[in-house]
């Protein structure tokens, strides 16, 4: 278990809260919670995006909340693919690849291509040129390509279709179920928890 | 690294006070004679400045196509960009032809009032769009007339932007230095010029740091307690403003504009371009190019340490000193060694430009950049690929646009130079001897070649613009 302990923040009138927290380090963990319930704010915090005093984050023996958002080793997918805008596809993945010195990244992406129902063209799309769903499923290539410790994905799918919905979550799963990692996907979409092994609730700025 | 271009950014400040002799240096009289005079002609400036700027404002607020919206952008912005001494050039050979004196208050305030009255407008009217509220707001008084919207609603919703444009451009004005250098005559000394006369004529370093000192102290009460104006969420919409349609107003930029390049070759004789001096134009476009050079570093320096909280803060609470205050601390630092006050031209142009030009245009490119940014530190990338592959493609434009306009003003650059060069070893400073003297035929002469070396520069970003693009 990845324990985070005392994390509470403040922005105006909303506020986070939660004094412990306990996240499985292995398998797919989900969280849902009511749109502006502060899901997204939660995630910033813990990628490092937003700064936490006195949180800790207790995660393979080491504080996570203390250290550099670079070294964190974390695969981000958001809510709308983000991607570099002036790189194309092949450029993109090229650069997940090298940030974290991955040197099989075209064996793997081939692979990852076929899975997520990408056609090799597309490598050579610019990336504002891509739709919603295609910008989703690249940029969970580009964060797999990047060998994370943790997958953090915020709203991933929401721009997917059933079928590609089923291909990336079985993606997802067999890539953490093959390098022991743990997944946490934040979403408002409840239909999707039957799929996660663990499930948790963010009400009122609070872990239900 | 961030630190470092904080204690650069504020090194004028440190150095000024590091120096600070005694107060009864100064003579007072004369002080607080011009500290009227300049206060004075700063107030009139800001008055007809923000006036006839914010009926701009309401005219271009008003027009609704994109296209048409940008072009009268432009138009407005002509003589915000353009280097002061073509606009002076310009309004002293209209002064000449029509046989009136532009010198003194007058001249000063009527320059400061050009070159602010498309600013206003545009800033005016960037506000009018960005409150999104104003169309609910303008529901209630639907059926009142045109002056109830202005009076009930305009007016009100925007007090406090009003206030922190006035408050700018009376700033500007009150620490305008090329202007007065020029069109200001023995009775209308500023507050910048009284420093520069004690520093170069008088070469008395104590009384100009105490004067410098006083005048930053004044400024600084007044920046603490101007607001800042949030424009983040400025967009053309059909809906709003719809209540005020009159463009009528947009006349005023287009006149100031047309006048302007009338101006500039209205005594156009191509036979006096015989006589140039190609060592003093070589030397000039060395200066704007390296200047526009350091200043495309600068900025991928800021891009590549970007995003930092504290660094954005920093920059957009940050305001350069007066052009004379860091003329005058980089002299008191470099003044034996003329190899180094040589270079801290480069340096002072920095200092002066950057917080205008990253207000303008690099605050409002970060939206983009920021998030981009950020993920390529979530994906572990170190400095270097993220410099290479991120920031350094991504703000290029921006940074040679940034560093064209350096260029440009540089080459027109006569308040600068006139702290740290020979009184006419570059074209600015040449243009600015003969126009002081009223030797209008060959400042004609000066200012042509001018604007072919601005040309060039032209051509050469331009060049640099395409091998960038080609290559990315």
């Amino acid at each position: 278990m990845s324990v985070i302990k005392n994390l509470k923040f403040k922005l105006d009138s909303f506020e986070l809260s939660i004094p412990e927290w306990e996240i499985p380090d292995k398998g797919l963990s989900i969280l849902t919670g009511e749109s502006g319930s502060g899901k997204s704010t939660l995630l910033d915090i813990l990628v490092g995006f937003r700064k936490c005093k006195g949180m800790s984050w207790n995660f393979l023996g080491i504080d996570y909340s203390n250290i550099k958002i670079e070294d964190k080793k974390i695969g981000l997918v958001l809510q709308k693919g983000e991607l570099f805008p002036h790189l194309n596809v092949r450029q993109c993945i090229k650069f997940a690849a090298l940030a974290r010195d991955n040197k099989n990244y075209l064996t793997e992406s081939e692979s990852f291509l076929k899975e997520l129902k990408l056609d090799k063209e597309i490598l050579l799309q610019k990336t504002p040129t891509l739709s919603g769903g295609e910008k989703q499923r690249v940029a969970l290539l580009c964060a797999l390509i990047g060998r994370p410790k943790i997958l953090l994905l915020d709203e991933a799918f929401s721009a997917l279709d059933i079928e590609n919905k089923e291909s990336a979550l079985g993606l997802v799963n067999r890539f953490c179920l093959t390098n022991n990692i743990p997944a946490l996907l934040v979403t408002h979409d409840v239909s999707l928890i039957s799929r996660f092994n663990s499930h948790f609730k963010l009400q009122d700025g609070s872990i239900v | 690294m961030i630190l470092l271009i904080v204690l650069f950014l504020l090194s004028p400040y440190i150095i000024l006070v590091a120096k600070f002799p005694s107060l009864n240096l100064i003579n007072i009289t004369e002080f607080i004679s011009v500290f009227q005079f300049t206060t004075k002609q700063a107030l009139l400036s800001a008055v007809i400045s923000t006036g006839l700027g914010l009926l701009v404002g309401l005219s271009l607020a008003a027009v609704k196509n994109k296209k048409k919206y940008r072009l009268y952008e432009l138009i407005c912005y002509i003589p915000c960009f353009v280097p002061v001494i073509f606009i002076v050039f310009s309004f002293l050979n209209i002064s000449q032809l029509l046989k009136f004196s532009i010198s003194g208050l007058f001249g000063i305030v009527t320059m400061h009032s050009i070159i602010n009255i498309g600013l206003v407008g545009v800033l005016y009217s960037k506000v009018i769009l960005s409150k999104s509220s104003l169309s609910n707001q303008l529901s209630l008084v639907q059926g009142g007339s045109t002056f109830n919207y202005i009076a009930k609603v305009l007016i009100p919703l925007t007090a406090k932007d009003i206030m922190f444009i006035f408050s700018s451009i009376f700033l500007f004005c009150f620490t305008s230095f090329s202007i007065p250098l020029i069109i200001g005559g023995v009775r209308s000394t500023t507050l910048e010029l009284l420093i520069y006369e004690k520093l170069i004529i008088s070469n008395s370093v104590e009384q100009a740091v105490v004067i410098a000192l006083i005048q930053f102290i004044f400024l600084l009460g007044i920046m603490l307690v101007v607001n800042r104006i949030d424009l983040k969420n400025t967009k053309l919409s059909s809906q709003q403003n719809s209540y005020f349609s009159f463009k009528g107003f947009l006349i005023i930029p287009m006149v100031i504009s047309l006048v302007l390049a009338l101006g500039l070759f209205i005594n156009l004789n191509l036979s006096l371009l015989s006589v140039f001096n190609a060592e003093i134009i070589l030397y000039s476009l060395f200066i704007a190019l390296i200047a526009g050079y350091t200043m495309f570093m600068f900025c991928q320096l800021l891009f590549s340490l970007l995003p930092s909280r504290f660094l954005e803060k920093f920059l957009l609470s940050y305001s350069s000193p007066s052009t004379v205050l860091v003329g005058l601390s980089f002299v008191i630092l470099f003044n034996h060694n003329s190899d180094i006050k040589f270079l801290s031209i480069f340096l002072i142009y920095i200092i002066l430009f950057i917080p205008f030009l990253y207000k303008m245009f690099i605050q409002s490119y970060l939206g983009e950049l920021i998030p981009v940014l950020k993920l390529s530190k979530v994906m572990g990338a170190n400095a270097l690929l993220k410099f290479k592959m991120i920031s350094f493609p991504l703000s290029y434009n921006l940074c040679l646009f940034i560093a064209f306009l350096t260029s440009v003003w540089v080459m027109g650059d006569y308040a600068v130079s006139s702290l740290v060069f020979d009184s006419s070893s570059t074209l600015a400073l040449s243009a600015k001897n003969y126009m002081r003297s009223y030797k209008m035929n060959e400042a004609t002469n000066v200012i042509i070649l001018m604007l072919i070396c601005e040309l060039i520069i032209f051509l050469i970003y331009k060049g640099l613009l395409n091998v960038g693009n080609k290559k990315s």
